[in-house]
């Protein structure tokens, strides 16, 4: 079951909150075990026994967060290197396994078949182990395994920490109906649903049209590759950022904060500033569990290395392959470049120029390593950059697109216009949507500043003021927001038609 | 507003919304798969379910089964149950069908066939070569889904996904339909005839795109190239699937002792003229290596000329009924003598995959 489709919306949504709060009308804990319930049967409703996994994951996790929390400081570390090796190993096992055997004997890679969410309850497990051994705080079951299971951070994080949403499920004054919290997080899940239904998913074809063009060795022109990375930034910027609106407004109507994981990332002038609001739970968790360690008291050199290696890490986490890893190590040298140009320039503040030169390396080069994360395997990744630097060697299409025939039958724009600088991957539709969504990212205030929500913000002043169009519960809200979901239910529920009457 | 204001305000926004989208396709029920009948049975039906419930409803009286896409709805059917020995025939021939639809239907009939019943003796299979290698259309509108007991798909999930269904042009169609149907003067005799010809044309877009729909991707214009390609069926994706298709067909059929009859529709000079003929003879080919096969594919004088075709796929019931006169070894015209060739089995050897 997945979040936006009428399944999730009008069955399972209501019943899991209902029955969350008609359970705390009794006690507390029946309403965190019931949640966990429906969590669980959420999970189960993609492939019911794969449930077993995060149900034997939860239960060895909080055994030995128990015997990390009793044993002596000393021994308590070992204990959690062990924990946290095996919960790594459980992840290498479902989904790095064919990676690495593939380094060994050279046999291509097939996609894994993970099970779903298992990158971020084994980050959400690790992270709670590594606080356990720190704070050495007693942990009750049934809060732990809704900490873990919880539905709304599930598929796609964010990736929470005891210390913040495990304290809330403790806190007796949440079950208790707060209409505050249910109409901001009615208002984000509905602005999170535009975002990936509407915006991403039409995105969605045309960025495939490229990188299967790319992967299947064909060439493509320059501006295609370029239009095709920019859309694909796009694309899995409001896909993810969508997903996690929508798991910070379904955290709300169970009256707990989940933290903000995208804080307009797009609009960032520094790739620092852009991954300190790109994922920012993924990344303090790295900052935290691999760059502080790797880095702590040490030299420079050192630091870089961490810096690099975090980045590195962060890749491997979004996937196994090749691809990813370079990806990682790309960002990674960003990042370096970004610092080294930062001590050489000092302290000062960018000119208005300098920001907008800062924005436009930063989304391009950003756009650009996205060809690696996308791509099928490093030879369509590397068809994609050479083309993008000049190396191409694309013809003028034979055809255009179906969908920009209006276009060119109505003057607005040639047939060979299209063919020579779009290709045969890329459309005149695709740029148009494609503009649209960018500058959508850079003029739209985001969901989080529109609704003031400031959980786990960003260590950046991101925030641009928004006073006209910040939301209250008021009828021009309703009337917006409404709107919006009628669009968004409208493509939710769309399907194929196909009539003897139609033509 | 107070928050509770508001945040009921849009539940309750969000429920009308969606029970408005429920009660319209359970009243309008633009496929028919609510049986409602608040309005005539449109042209958008879901064909598949229909003659499957049909069947259903009366199976202890068929003893022969016709499979087959829409061109089947032209063939005879009382002369092709004369032929059969008076066989009570079961019409399964749908939209787009193809041998993703016939095989379930077929696996399903002789898995449920009681003994105490008539069995099914005899099928008349009507194969679109033109179609051979594309992906089926099961999934790609509501129209087209098989009922949960032949896909495997949950009944809650089928129901469900007929429930909520935003089809505003399927509502729209439907009720239009129904109005002409009810206004008679304004439309008679003219709605039918128009929107079977606008079926085909559909088909013949479809059908050209074919490849580029198997990937799942937006089809390219004609604009420019097209007269260059013609199109190899052996070579589309899904043609090693038709063929395992083809094969698990022949076999069950084999194994029921059921008697199979198998034509290849004619194809009008339009559709022939797409497609690469050395390679839809291969395709002949590879199916009459499993059974024997009539096969009506280039059909001379036939394909080209116009009046023996409704619109650019459909074939008259002039030529349906010669299929059928061919096939049962009627004594043909001397016009005809040269329509439709007989490939005998060439292999006896059947995959049994």
């Amino acid at each position: 079951m997945l979040f936006p489709t009428p399944e999730f919306i009008f069955l399972f949504l209501p019943a899991a909150v209902l029955l969350h709060f008609a359970l705390a009308r009794w006690s507390n804990g029946a309403a965190v075990v019931g949640t966990t319930v429906a969590s669980l049967f959420f999970y189960g409703w993609w492939n019911p026994p794969f449930v077993l996994i995060p149900v034997l994951s939860i239960i060895a996790n909080f055994w030995l967060a128990r015997w990390i929390q009793r044993t002596e400081a000393g021994r308590s570390r070992g204990l959690m290197i062990f924990g946290v090796t095996a919960n790594l190993l459980v992840l290498c096992y479902f989904k790095y396994a064919d990676f690495l055997v593939s380094i060994a004997d050279g046999h291509a890679l097939k996609p894994p078949d993970v099970p779903l969410a298992l990158s971020f309850t084994t980050f959400v497990q690790i992270a709670f182990l590594v606080y356990v051994h720190q704070r050495r705080n007693r942990v009750e079951f049934d809060r732990y395994a809704l900490f873990v299971a919880f539905f709304p951070h599930l598929i796609a994080g964010p990736i929470v920490r005891w210390g913040s949403f495990g304290k809330q499920i403790g806190d007796p004054e949440r079950y208790r109906v707060d209409w505050n919290n249910i109409a901001l997080g009615l208002t984000i899940f509905i602005f999170g649903l535009v975002k990936k239904v509407v915006i991403a998913d039409s995105l969605s074809p045309h960025v495939a049209q490229v990188f299967g063009a790319a992967s299947r060795g064909e060439s493509v022109t320059a501006f295609a590759a370029w239009a095709g990375c920019v859309a694909f930034a796009l694309q899995v910027y409001f896909d993810f950022s969508g997903y996690s609106d929508m798991a910070v407004g379904l955290g709300l109507l169970f009256n707990y904060r989940l933290p903000i994981n995208f804080a307009a990332p797009l609009r960032a002038t520094s790739i620092s500033d852009l991954w300190r609001r790109w994922h920012i739970t993924l990344t303090r968790l790295c900052r935290d569990l691999i760059y502080v360690p790797l880095a702590r008291d040490r030299g420079p050199l050192r630091r870089w290395f961490s810096l690099w290696f975090t980045m590195v890490a962060v890749g491997v986490w979004h996937g196994a392959g090749w691809t990813f890893v370079l990806w990682g190590a790309c960002q990674g040298m960003l990042l370096l470049i970004n610092q080294w140009w930062r001590r050489l320039r000092g302290p000062r503040r960018p000119t208005p120029l300098g920001q907008v030169i800062g924005w436009i390396l930063t989304f391009g080069s950003f756009a650009a390593s996205l060809a690696l994360f996308r791509a099928a395997d490093l030879d369509a990744a590397w068809n994609l950059i050479s083309t993008m630097g000049g190396l191409g060697n694309a013809s003028i299409a034979d055809l255009h697109f179906e969908a920009d025939d209006w276009m060119i039958r109505n003057g607005y724009v040639s047939d060979l216009f299209v063919r020579t600088w779009f290709g045969s991957a890329w459309s005149m539709v695709a740029t148009i949507w494609t503009l649209a969504a960018l500058v959508f990212v850079l003029i739209v205030p985001d969901t989080m500043e529109v609704t003031d929500y400031r959980e786990g913000d960003a260590q950046s002043d991101w925030r641009r003021h928004y006073g006209l169009v910040a939301w209250r519960p008021s009828i021009a809200s309703l009337a917006v927001v409404a709107t919006i979901f009628v669009v968004v239910f409208v493509n939710i529920g769309r399907v194929s038609e196909f009539f003897y009457f139609q033509f | 507003m107070r928050p509770r204001t508001y945040a009921l305000a849009l539940s309750a926004i969000a429920t009308s919304l969606f029970l408005a989208v429920a009660a319209a396709n359970v009243v309008i029920d633009p496929v028919g798969v609510f049986g409602t009948n608040v309005f005539p049975p449109g042209s958008n039906s879901n064909e598949r379910y229909l003659r499957f419930s049909a069947y259903q409803a009366r199976s202890d009286r068929y003893d022969a089964l016709l499979f087959g896409s829409s061109r089947s709805q032209w063939l005879p059917l009382d002369d092709l149950s004369r032929h059969m020995a008076g066989a009570t025939l079961a019409n399964f021939g749908v939209a787009y069908g193809m041998l993703s639809d016939h095989l379930p239907v077929l696996e399903y009939l002789l898995r449920h066939q009681a003994p105490d019943r008539k069995r099914i003796r005899e099928i008349f299979l009507l194969l679109d070569a033109d179609s051979f290698g594309i992906r089926p259309h099961n999934d790609e509108s509501l129209a087209f889904a098989l009922p949960p007991a032949l896909s495997g798909e949950h009944p809650a999930r089928f129901w469900w996904r007929n429930l909520v269904a935003i089809q505003v042009q399927a509502w729209r169609g439907a009720l239009k339909e129904a109005l002409d149907k009810w206004r008679p003067s304004q439309s008679s005799g003219h709605f039918p005839e128009r929107t079977r010809r606008d079926v085909s044309s559909r088909m013949v877009a479809t059908f050209g795109a074919g490849a580029a729909r198997a990937d799942g991707l937006p089809n390219p214009a004609t604009g420019t190239a097209k007269a260059a390609m013609l199109e190899s069926v052996t070579e589309r994706p899904g043609y090693r699937r038709h063929l395992e298709l083809w094969s698990r067909f022949v076999s069950l059929c084999r194994e029921h002792d059921i008697h199979l009859l198998v034509a290849v529709s004619p194809l009008s000079h339009a559709t022939l003229s797409g497609l690469n003929r050395s390679d839809l003879l291969k395709a002949v080919d590879d199916l009459a290596r499993l059974a024997p096969v009539w096969d009506f594919t280039d059909a001379g004088w036939v394909s080209d000329d116009p009046t023996m075709w409704r619109d650019g796929n459909h074939f008259t019931m002039d030529v349906g009924g010669m299929i059928v006169a061919r096939v049962f070894g009627d004594e043909m015209p001397s016009r005809w003598a040269e329509f439709g060739h007989f490939h005998p089995q060439q292999n006896v050897v059947v995959d049994a995959r």
